[in-house]
């Protein structure tokens, strides 16, 4: 069973009380639904007390028809030795969600996003589980300045390095939570579940900002701004650099308690000197546009503090600036905004003309395969493969949900244009579920399978797209038993080959080694189900491949709905 | 934006997601004033020097941005500072630090301005450090409870009266704790509502301290400069139940606002969760069980509807309160002018006093706002007020024209209150305003000296504002140009001092320093103050 997304989740908690219908007994009164059992620490197996177990009925095929989870049936308490009995209405498939104080809220037997469904049936009308919880990590605190005072309201960040995929391909880490230091420069992150993180840091030097504010007469020329306060502290990485490569993966197990301790050491600030378009309003006044600056590194944008001075010649002069690349977009009333991307390095002042030609790739994209209502509901998504994150946005300057592309312009909505730093990316739609890419036709730019190498300057994409998403059902077994818990992949035939438009799709196991994975690009499949398979490096390409050896063929483009019974392997 | 030949600076904080309270000793900046009749010559250069000091403590703060004339540098270990080859030793000199504030006032001055004849000797300059609230937020058996969201909101009045601005906000850690740095004042502290603990069924209920009792007649706690109070919150915990709720009339556009009223008094706002599959519109909220009254206000650009119902929450879930929906009155508000306009005196508009009803009722918790005015689609302004009663106020500073009267139906609304009937509406406002001003001047002694101070003037007869505030120039000169005639108690402050000046017990204290004055339409009378000192003042 996958675990809802985020986005489900959020979905699934504004769902009201309509759906509270449980599904009513068909058979006799007689049969008593229960799900029995006892909490333990996944750390030393000693039972949990008094834990809270919140249990869902999961709808057939839920994730399919409209993506929305019914509400819980109820939060049960389990006893003082963490022994739980609780009486369930039907028969049925449902979620059961543990939490206690002091240990990570887990689904049950769940591994990364994939946990096992209860399966209670009038054959086997009771299921005794043992519900393991994580005892929570925290990670606390201080960041100081060079002066070993405390640095308030700092930014941390804590990222999840996210295991290998069993492509072995490295997935980018996750923001996993952020928040502010307090007076003392203290934060602190709880409730993380085991895995491997990293800590970045973001502060602004509050005297150089102060510094930088009403410098506006004749002594500031005459005396510019001392050096040692035109300084801005760069990005920093646990436990000290400005490099993500260098950063310390902090390798967190249950119930750990770890410390990361940050000083930041300013730098001279880098300067950039934005040149804006000359536009005139109708009095012929000059309109002034005023810069939006985002800091863009591969571990998720942020937003930067920045002071901008206005010269007479409408010329900005942007201060308190780290090396690194950044977006600009300028934007004055009633201008479209114009984004460009810039590489700041140390030293001198950087010039950005922006009535120069722009770098940035203009692409004009044409959905081609569906029409009408689909068309404004479809999202496209330019993922740039090194770091995850999506480049498109409209020139309106607005992101959109999950920063991708919100086709809304009714009247022409199956033509878009977008701005987007030149580069390779992977095309990724979104937006309505059952649709799927069958090809890309590149004008000038380059089309590779799902991914696109676009130039500066204007280019086209045509982006076949059909409807039909197929779904595979199934038992996995093992030794003439269902295999609870197991990894289930759906493997394309075309892994490895640059056309291919599929992708690795997992599901686990069930109580009743059953799995359901929907929203399958139609295509030819090697399915394989792993006994407790997330414990797989996959790190070794090798690993995959001696498992596919032993999976089935499937042909998801000849029948949209496969149902099969496989045998899991050993891990 | 037109760009003149000199330059402008601007600020962009552009966090992602997070809002920054500023919390570094620095309100926003006066512009740095040049006396422009300098005697200093221009090749001339001297040295400016001093040093930053601790306002309680007394003890040097080292590294402190001391800023003059857009020059800035940081103190040394001891606190000091120098700055050399200053051409004009004239203007601003600000200090700031993270964790001080430079006023013990709210928007008090953030510098000190210098004169040229003081640059011989080393100036001091003090910076207050912040007070700080710590505690922590436990169940009732002791358990600290995380991630709850506790604010310190601080007393304020300006010129809609008295309220309760939250000017610090922090969630607990996983101990429970929170640390709330706040300037001096007078506070509450509120711990919010949170409809359910994770992994349990269980809602914290609001808390707000110090208790609403008999004993505390105070209501709040002061906090004094540097120092710290611990306060524990102790919410009750209890099970809350789904309540499912409809409205009678459909409600396009808008998001309702929801507050649950307790039989006890305390009030919550509830987090409302809508259905997306249900067509009837059902959305659900979760409370405990108890007896309470809902107040739900959907705004929509069409206007404002509310609603009230009561439930009762007895250990099971509830389904089927029905909120009868009514549209707020909307009251139109007439301007008429008494006396001419001239070229330099245009016609007012109703915008430029700054209406507002204040709600008279108290409220504990501040779930009501006073109520502005506003334009409706047709340009003509109007108030849209829930039924109840209120006070017109207008802002303290009304240019040339001042509110004469103001009327609805036969009540006078400058001596009376503004009571909004259901269903109420049609009836104006009737504003008549007035440019037949008076004027008052006089300067400001502090200990014999002239010297920079505020003024304030409370009107003794019925009024539309109660207070009129004015600063000095840095001799002591102050100058009110646009006085609505009649009798006022005059009152000058070294700091700037912002009470509730309707109470007539906030001048008791300074009962010597209180002049009376009556001003006459075309008359400027002169009125010399005598300055309550900063000390005086008792921070």
């Amino acid at each position: 069973m996958k675990r809802t997304s985020l986005l489900q989740f959020l979905i699934f908690t504004l769902v009201a009380s309509a759906s509270f219908a449980v599904a009513q007994t068909k058979a006799g009164a007689a049969i008593s639904y229960r799900i029995t059992g006892i909490v333990v620490s996944s750390a030393d197996e000693t039972p949990i007390p008094h834990s809270h177990l919140t249990v869902t009925l999961v709808p057939k095929g839920a994730e399919e028809e409209g993506r929305q989870f019914p509400s819980p049936l109820g939060t049960f308490d389990a006893d003082e030795h963490g022994r739980f009995s609780i009486s369930l209405p039907s028969a049925g498939m449902w979620r059961v969600v543990g939490s206690a104080r002091g240990y990570v809220t887990q689904a049950y037997d769940e591994h990364q996003s994939y946990s096992s469904g209860i399966v209670l049936t009038a054959a086997s009308p009771v299921a005794d589980l043992r519900f393991q919880l994580s005892p929570e990590g925290t990670i606390t605190g201080s960041v100081v300045d060079e002066a070993g005072e405390a640095v308030r309201n700092a930014r941390v960040s804590l990222l999840i390095v996210p295991p290998p995929k069993p492509d072995s391909s490295q997935p980018t880490a996750r923001n996993r939570a952020s928040t502010s230091t307090d007076d003392r420069g203290f934060y602190e992150f709880d409730g993380l579940q085991p895995g491997d993180y990293r800590i970045k840091v973001q502060a602004v030097v509050w005297y150089a900002m102060e510094a930088q504010q009403n410098r506006s007469n004749s002594e500031s020329d005459q005396h510019p701004l001392d050096p040692s306060l035109d300084v801005t502290y760069p990005l920093t990485w646990y436990p000290g650099t400005g490099d993500s490569s260098e950063a310390e993966t902090l390798a967190l197990h249950a119930g750990d308690r770890r410390q990361a301790d940050f000083q930041l050491a300013p730098i001279p600030s880098v300067h950039l000197r934005i040149v804006p378009e000359v536009s005139v309003d109708a009095n012929g006044r000059r309109i002034q546009a005023y810069p939006m600056i985002e800091r863009i590194s591969a571990e998720g944008d942020d937003f930067i503090p920045a002071s901008a001075h206005i010269g007479p010649q409408g010329a900005i002069d942007v201060g308190g600036l780290a090396p690194g690349q950044y977006e600009v977009r300028m934007q004055g009333p009633g201008q479209a905004i114009k984004p460009t991307i810039v590489n700041l390095t140390g030293g001198s002042t950087q010039t950005l003309d922006m009535s120069a030609p722009s770098t940035m790739a203009s692409v004009s994209i044409h959905l081609d395969g569906i029409g009408g209502a689909d068309v404004n509901s479809v999202r496209v998504n330019f993922i740039d493969p090194e770091n995850g994150h999506n480049a498109a946005r409209d020139n309106s300057g607005i992101y959109f949900l999950a920063g991708s592309l919100l086709q809304q312009h009714k009247q022409n909505a199956s033509q878009h244009t977008i701005e987007m730093p030149p580069g390779r990316y992977e095309i990724v739609l979104a937006g309505k579920p059952n649709l799927y890419l069958t090809g890309i036709t590149a004008q000038s730019a380059q089309a590779t399978g799902r991914f696109v190498i676009v130039p500066s300057g204007s280019s086209t994409l045509t982006l076949h797209i059909a409807d039909g998403r197929s779904t595979l059902t199934g038992i996995a077994m093992m030794q003439g038993k269902p295999s609870v818990g197991a990894m289930v992949f759906l493997i394309p035939a075309t892994l490895g080959e640059p056309n291919s438009l599929n992708i690795i799709q997992r599901d686990q196991t069930n109580t009743d080694g059953s799995f359901e994975l929907n929203d399958v690009l139609p295509g030819k499949y090697i399915l394989l189900a792993i006994d407790h398979g997330w414990r797989i490096n996959w790190k070794d390409p090798s690993t995959l491949r001696g498992y596919m050896m032993h999976g089935i063929p499937v042909d998801l483009a000849a029948t949209p709905r496969i149902k099969e019974t496989i045998e899991a392997q050993a891990p | 934006m037109r760009v003149s030949a000199g330059s402008t600076w601007i600020q962009r904080h552009l966090w992602c997601r997070i809002l920054l309270p500023c919390l570094l000793g620095m309100a926003v900046i006066a512009p740095a004033q040049m006396s422009s009749g300098s005697a200093s010559d221009s090749d001339a250069t001297v040295t400016l020097s001093g040093q930053v000091l601790n306002a309680v403590s007394n003890l040097p703060i080292a590294r402190a941005l001391v800023r003059i004339n857009g020059r800035a540098i940081l103190t040394s270990y001891n606190g000091k500072f120098e700055f050399g080859q200053v051409s004009d030793p004239s203007g601003f000199v600000q200090v700031s630090k993270p964790g001080f504030y430079a006023s013990i006032e709210p928007g008090g001055s953030s510098g000190v301005f210098m004169q040229t004849s003081h640059v011989s000797t080393p100036l001091v300059l003090r910076l207050y450090p912040e007070a700080i609230f710590t505690g922590t937020v436990t169940e009732p058996d002791g358990d600290p409870l995380d991630h709850v969201v506790v604010s310190a909101r601080r007393s304020m009045f300006n010129s809609s009266g008295h309220t309760w601005i939250p000017v610090a906000q922090a969630q607990t850690d996983s101990h429970g704790r929170f640390r709330l740095p706040v300037p001096v004042g007078d506070y509450k502290l509120v711990s919010m509502y949170i409809p359910q603990i994770n992994g349990t069924e269980n809602a914290v209920l609001p808390v707000t301290l110090p208790a609403e009792t008999s004993s505390n007649t105070s209501g709040f706690f002061h906090i004094r400069s540097g120092e710290e109070q611990q306060d524990n919150l102790h919410p009750v915990v209890s099970r809350a139940y789904a309540v499912t709720a409809t409205f009678d009339s459909a409600v396009e556009r808008g998001f309702p606002r929801i507050i649950a009223r307790s039989s006890t008094g305390s009030a919550i706002s509830l987090p409302v969760h809508f259905s997306r599959s249900d067509e009837d519109g059902a959305f659900k909220l979760e409370l405990p069980s108890g007896t309470y009254t809902l107040i739900a206000s959907v705004r929509s650009p069409d206007g404002i509807v509310e609603g009230e119902t009561s439930v009762t929450v007895a250990d099971h879930d509830v389904s089927g309160v029905v909120f009868h929906l009514e549209t707020v009155p909307t009251l139109p508000v007439e301007l008429q002018v008494d006396g001419a306009a001239t070229s330099d005196n245009p016609q007012p508009s109703l915008m430029q006093f700054g209406l507002m009803l204040e709600n008279s009722e108290a409220d504990p918790d501040d779930f009501s706002f006073p109520v502005p005015l506003t334009a409706q689609r047709d340009g003509a302004m109007s108030f849209t007020a829930s039924p109840g009663s209120y006070h017109l106020r207008a802002r303290n500073n009304q240019g040339a024209w001042y509110i004469k009267s103001a009327s609805y139906g036969v009540s006078d609304l400058l001596q009376q209150e503004f009571v909004v009937a259901p269903g109420a509406g049609g009836i104006p406002i009737r504003v008549t305003v007035s440019n037949q001003t008076a004027s008052l001047q006089g300067t400001c002694t502090l200990s014999g000296v002239q010297a920079a101070c505020w003024v304030y003037l409370i009107p003794t007869a019925p009024s539309a504002s109660t207070v009129f505030t004015v600063r000095s120039n840095e001799q002591g000169i102050y100058n009110y140009t646009h006085l609505p005639p009649g009798s006022y108690q005059a009152i000058a402050f070294e700091q700037m001092h912002s009470v509730d000046y309707g109470d007539a017990t906030v001048l008791a204290p300074y009962a010597t320093h209180v002049r009376a004055v009556t001003v006459r339409a075309g008359e400027k009378p002169t009125l010399d103050l005598e300055t309550v000192s900063e000390a005086e003042m008792a921070p």
